[in-house]
């Protein structure tokens, strides 16, 4: 099963060529970003979950959706943190929990322009800033990977549009 | 980028976010921004809008990258702060060439 860090390789390998990459190169750089960081992230929900066969936390991995990632990420970055959040995130979540926040909110943005604006320019600064930031993403959800706000972090991202649910 | 806000209200949103951006020090090779508001998915965005200027020739991965660092690194610190003064917007930054056929 193909892991995590071969999107954001991949992401680094594009945007590293020389001669600098085509637009086409670029767009391609980025949205690969995106899905590193995004798998990143699957990939240590999936483990959070099962220590099963790759078909169990491949699963688990199609569970996460964008939005609600985008939505959890958002929270955690504005550090707001109402019932019942309150009770799984500290009061002042780490630099690295909110670095990796914005970035996911920062690269689907950049995603969606890359994979389906073909009105404006990529341009290389934002190209590399973008695959930049995955990477820088990725290390620091490494750096905090097991603690209890990065796993509250991940049942966030995969049950919290349940948590206002009774019965 | 439709909004449907009262125009008033937009002009003040934008203003705001041009004195936040407008309080640092921003890159070398950044010749300027416009704030643009906006929406991503359907929430409301608001966009700060960088102007890069052209490289001096081809342009080698140490210039691509030095450009790219000095921008990741205001764009978090900027990003955050018109996080902070916008409850319901979340803010978006894009780097685009001064000249365009530029690359």
């Amino acid at each position: 099963m193909i892991k995590a860090h071969e999107f954001l390789d991949e992401a680094e390998r594009l945007a590293g060529t020389a001669p600098p990459p085509s637009e086409a190169a670029r767009r391609r750089a980025v949205s690969t970003a995106y899905y590193g960081l995004f798998h990143t992230l699957t990939e240590a929900g999936a483990a959070l979950l099962t220590c099963g066969p790759d078909a169990q936390r491949a699963q688990i991995s199609r569970s996460f959706n964008h939005a609600l990632l985008r939505t959890v990420s958002e929270r955690v970055w504005r550090e707001r943190f109402d019932p019942p959040w309150d009770r799984l995130f500290p009061a002042k979540p780490s630099d690295e929990i909110r670095l990796v926040a914005s970035t996911v909110i920062e690269l689907q943005a950049a995603r969606i322009a890359s994979d389906y604006d073909l009105s404006e320019t990529i341009s290389l600064e934002f190209m590399s800033g973008r695959v930049l930031s995955a990477r820088r993403a990725a290390l620091a959800f490494a750096a905090i990977a097991g603690t209890d706000e990065a796993r509250a972090f991940l049942l966030a991202a995969l049950l919290s549009d349940r948590w206002g649910r009774r019965g | 980028m439709n909004d449907v806000r009262p125009p008033v209200r937009a002009a003040q949103e934008i203003a705001r976010a041009r004195e936040i951006v407008a309080r640092h020090e921003l890159p070398d090779f950044i010749t300027g921004f416009e704030i643009e508001l906006g929406e991503m998915e359907g929430e409301p965005a608001l966009y700060v809008v960088y102007s890069a200027a052209p490289f001096d020739g081809a342009p080698g991965q140490d210039e691509i990258l030095r450009r790219a660092e000095a921008y990741g690194q205001i764009d978090h610190v900027i990003l955050t702060e018109l996080l902070h003064a916008f409850e319901d917007r979340l803010p978006y930054s894009k780097i685009v060439r001064a000249d365009p056929s530029a690359g």
